[in-house]
């Protein structure tokens, strides 16, 4: 069940990450060079996840074994593939019967997601460089984080980015706190340490 | 007020088992897995959607005030599950209730992945109107969903709803409050190329 859990994540963030990308116009995380058909994938792969989820009892075996789904018990069933007339029922099962617990939730959902990103980071450097061209001319130095990766792949734009990270950070994070109201919690804080 | 919830409920519950196609599709939407983790890519996807730095650490604030919520909602629902133990449906009327879903050893008040739901739905909100606005649309489908099969009674989705909002403008104030220590981890995330 976990397996399965992963794999509809693992397509839906993948699915809600691309189509974001292309909104966005990040090049460097889309996994098609073109824009449109780039978010036709994306629409392609949370359609696969969801239908994939679905379908997977049919052919692999858990504990929803023909005519041993029940409604209202989950307790009963014994192992195998399940039904047609059950792949709608066959998930539905309490967490100490073999169903995910909210703990599980919790941990694979972010883990699951984050490795959407790394592949749309591989496979987009990949594409990237066989393309054996900059995604787009422009001055490169000018801007950092998502900014960049609408001219560059990730490992291009996370050099630059740290780059300016390291040399700007606390100038940054200084405007930022003198920048925000003087009720902020932060500030606050700030105040009566200085006082202190 | 409880007898109207039961009412209520049986009034909703009771075409549960005589429109096959109605069945089906109200046991895979009120599933725990699909609808949540939809709503959840939805809100994770917001975080690349943004077309300028501006409208991107808008919705970037709002994928984490959705992170926020969420967890937040967990813990509101453990509270308010030990200040009120509701039975579900189906213990407490036993045989009127057309049970289309497992039996859930859980308290049925508030309904737990409504309140998930909607924390999601009602922070990205916050970022995106639109986007919002058909989670939200979702996430009271799930919760009608949750009734038609027996799971929750009315008020237990509705209580879920309710606290979902409310732990997303907790959230929301938290961040208000906290300022600028969301600007400041999305500016360090910004230094690795992930914001």
């Amino acid at each position: 069940m976990t397996r399965h859990y992963l794999l509809l994540v693992f397509l839906l963030s993948l699915g809600s990450l691309q189509f974001g990308a292309s909104i966005g116009g990040l090049r460097g995380l889309w996994l098609l060079p073109d824009k449109r058909w780039n978010m036709v994938l994306a629409c392609a792969l949370g359609l696969a996840g969801l239908t994939i989820f679905t379908v997977l009892p049919l052919w692999t075996d858990g504990p929803w074994a023909a005519g041993s789904v029940v409604e209202g018990t989950s307790g009963s069933r014994s192992w195998g593939t399940a039904a047609f007339e059950d792949i709608t029922r066959s998930r539905n099962l309490n967490d100490i019967h073999g169903g995910l617990n909210g703990g599980d939730y919790g941990a694979w959902f972010p883990l699951t997601a984050l490795a959407a990103v790394g592949f749309s980071v591989v496979v987009a450097a990949v594409r990237i460089r066989i393309a054996g061209r900059p995604v787009a001319a422009g001055d490169r130095d000018e801007v950092d984080g998502f900014g960049a990766l609408s001219e560059m792949d990730w490992f291009e734009s996370a050099r630059i980015s740290w780059g300016k990270l390291r040399t700007s950070i606390w100038n940054d994070l200084i405007s930022l706190l003198s920048a925000a109201p003087s009720w902020t919690l932060p500030k606050l804080l700030a105040r009566r340490w200085l006082h202190d | 007020m409880i007898e109207f919830d039961r009412q209520l409920l049986l009034w909703l519950n009771a075409a549960a088992g005589d429109y096959p196609i109605l069945d089906h599709a109200a046991r895979l939407v009120a599933s725990d897995y699909l609808m949540l983790a939809v709503l959840s890519s939805a809100a994770f996807g917001l975080w690349f959607a943004g077309r300028d730095a501006l409208e991107r650490i808008r919705f970037q604030r709002a994928t984490l005030i959705a992170a926020a919520s969420i967890g937040l909602s967990n813990a509101a629902v453990w509270i308010a599950s030990l200040l009120f133990e509701r039975m579900r449906p189906y213990e407490d009327l036993d045989g009127m209730v057309n049970l289309l879903f497992y039996r859930s050893t859980d308290p049925s008040f508030p309904s737990n992945p409504v309140a998930v739901a909607f924390a999601g739905a009602t922070a990205v909100w916050i970022g995106s109107r639109r986007l919002g606005i058909a989670l939200t649309c979702l996430s009271a489908i799930y919760a009608f969903a949750r009734v038609y099969v027996g799971a929750n009674y009315p008020g237990d989705v509705l209580g879920g709803a309710v606290i979902g909002c409310l732990v997303t403008g907790i959230a929301y104030l938290l961040f208000v409050f906290g300022r600028p220590i969301p600007e400041g981890a999305l500016r360090l995330m910004r230094g690795i190329a992930g914001a």
